[in-house]
């Protein structure tokens, strides 16, 4: 392993070839490229984040930078506890107030950057969305297309009596 | 017989000889076999049809822009029950990533009959989590007395009940409960209970009888022997039936499980269910007690006895498999 680096500040730069340099603090918050830089010591290079776009790293730093002092999550926090509930607070309940396009871009930003809690917080918004809503209320909102065959839906309907709201 | 000549249909439609049943049949001499007569039982060269492999419908991405199925399965994790069914129905690719989330995997192979019964008839008491039902199993006492031991959960309210308020029908704080006429509540006949609690439902079925119920000890007035009330003595008397009370008393009866309870407080636990096969373990090789004990042995008793399990859940079909994985789960959620 390279030696503990003191280096303040690191580059990122989105596949759109914008760098975009931030405290070095709020960069670890992704997992990824907390190990980068452990791994490879001083980095004065900007670190290509291929999958995330300009805006959407902008907007996942600005998370990370609110949530910079908040407690890491021990490795193997992927309890029941987190992963049930779907209280979410309300900086993040308005960080998250975004089009579905960049909701789900920033879910897929978090998963890439191994981010867990802005991955987790992208999941209850997403989980409250769908929350209480019917089927057909489910496609609307997210624009899905209904493939089954009327057969096919009254089968299932079938074997998920076990839940029916009668 | 000499009118007949014997011919060995096997050689004679050149079947290979592994296929020779001793096709011997007796044909009569004036039959000429033509080689067309033997057509229908010759072997056909028979291929197996093409199969055709049909190409898996191709199924666009559920979310735009696609998330991985990993990602969604974390969405659905935070769903409840209701949201998780509609999101199944939304279409053809949910289903499947519905069904990889470990709360419908428990609650479809674990607990059909509670929550099913419980959701469809909106029950005030909902036992909407697991640990609910947890705690209904610890607290034994009759939700309509306030008193007495109550072995008995009455579905409609997923309220414990004693014997003595299923049968009186004295229980106006349980909403939908079936009175049964006084008339026919004297013309019931109980053994009392050894034990004294008297808190065990004797059914006048001799096929419930034989799935087991808890065998508690009556004492014979006469001769003072202890007996299992299963075993003899058929004490719900006719007249019942006659009086055509039997409709009630059956209707409720079908709207009641049987349920374990423990106390942990005062390490106390009654089965409230058992199988005849459990108590005899009980008695000859000593695996558990009836009485005493505490919540890890009530546990274990249902992790290794499917018929408790069964009857716990009463008419369930999909429950036979182990509940210990329920009983983690509802202690960790």
């Amino acid at each position: 392993m390279a030696t503990p680096s003191t280096q303040a500040t690191v580059k990122l730069q989105s596949n759109d070839n914008v760098v975009i340099e931030v405290e070095r603090a709020i960069a670890e918050r992704s997992v990824l490229i907390k190990n980068m830089l452990e791994d490879c010591g001083e980095v004065t290079d900007a670190i290509p984040i291929s999958n995330v776009n300009e805006s959407i790293l902008r907007k996942v730093i600005e998370w990370c930078e609110h949530h910079k002092n908040d407690p890491v999550a021990a490795e193997n926090e992927n309890d029941d506890s987190r992963k049930k509930t779907t209280d979410i607070d309300e900086w993040d309940q308005k960080f998250m107030n975004v089009d579905q396009e960049m909701l789900f871009e920033i879910i897929l930003a978090a998963n890439f950057l191994d981010i867990k809690p802005l991955l987790d917080t992208g999941c209850k918004t997403v989980a409250n969305m769908i929350k209480g809503k019917s089927p057909e209320e489910i496609r609307k909102l997210f624009n899905i297309q209904n493939d089954f065959t009327p057969e096919e839906e009254e089968q299932i309907r079938r074997e998920n009596e076990w839940a029916e709201d009668r | 017989m000499d009118h007949f000549t014997p011919v060995d249909f096997g050689k004679l439609l050149k079947l290979p000889q592994s296929t020779q049943l001793n096709i011997l049949w007796l044909v009569h001499k004036s039959t000429s076999i033509r080689n067309q007569d033997l057509e229908e039982f010759r072997l056909k060269d028979v291929k197996p049809p093409d199969v055709l492999f049909i190409p898996a419908r191709p199924r666009p991405p559920i979310f735009r822009p696609g998330l991985p199925n990993e990602l969604i399965t974390l969405i659905l994790e935070k769903l409840d029950l209701y949201s998780l069914r509609s999101f199944s129905l939304v279409n053809s690719a949910c289903l499947p990533l519905v069904k990889t989330t470990r709360r419908y995997r428990e609650l479809q192979s674990r607990i059909p009959q509670f929550f099913s019964i419980l959701h469809q008839l909106h029950s005030t008491n909902l036992l909407s989590e697991f640990e609910n039902f947890v705690e209904l199993l610890s607290n034994g006492k009759c939700h309509a007395c306030k008193e007495a031991f109550a072995p008995f959960i009455y579905v409609p309210g997923c309220n414990r009940c004693c014997f003595d308020c299923l049968r009186k029908g004295g229980t106006k704080d349980i909403p939908g409960w079936f009175p049964i006429p006084l008339s026919a509540q004297e013309a019931l006949e109980f053994d009392t209970c050894a034990e004294g609690r008297g808190n065990h439902l004797y059914l006048p079925n001799e096929k419930m009888i034989r799935r087991g119920f808890t065998p508690y000890v009556v004492e014979d007035k006469e001769t003072g022997e202890s007996r299992g009330i299963w075993s003899e003595k058929v004490v719900a008397p006719t007249r019942i039936w006659e009086d055509g009370c039997v409709g009630i008393f059956e209707k409720r009866l079908k709207h009641t499980v049987f349920a374990p309870v423990f106390d942990s407080k005062e390490d106390f636990w009654d089965c409230g269910l058992q199988c005849i096969g459990c108590y005899e373990v009980s008695i000859t090789q000593k695996r558990f007690a009836l009485i005493g004990g505490g919540v890890n042995e009530l546990l274990r008793h249902m992790v290794n006895c499917n018929d408790a399990v069964t009857m716990l859940w009463g008419e369930c079909q999909q429950i036979l498999g182990s509940i210990l994985e329920f009983v983690e789960y509802a202690h960790t959620e």
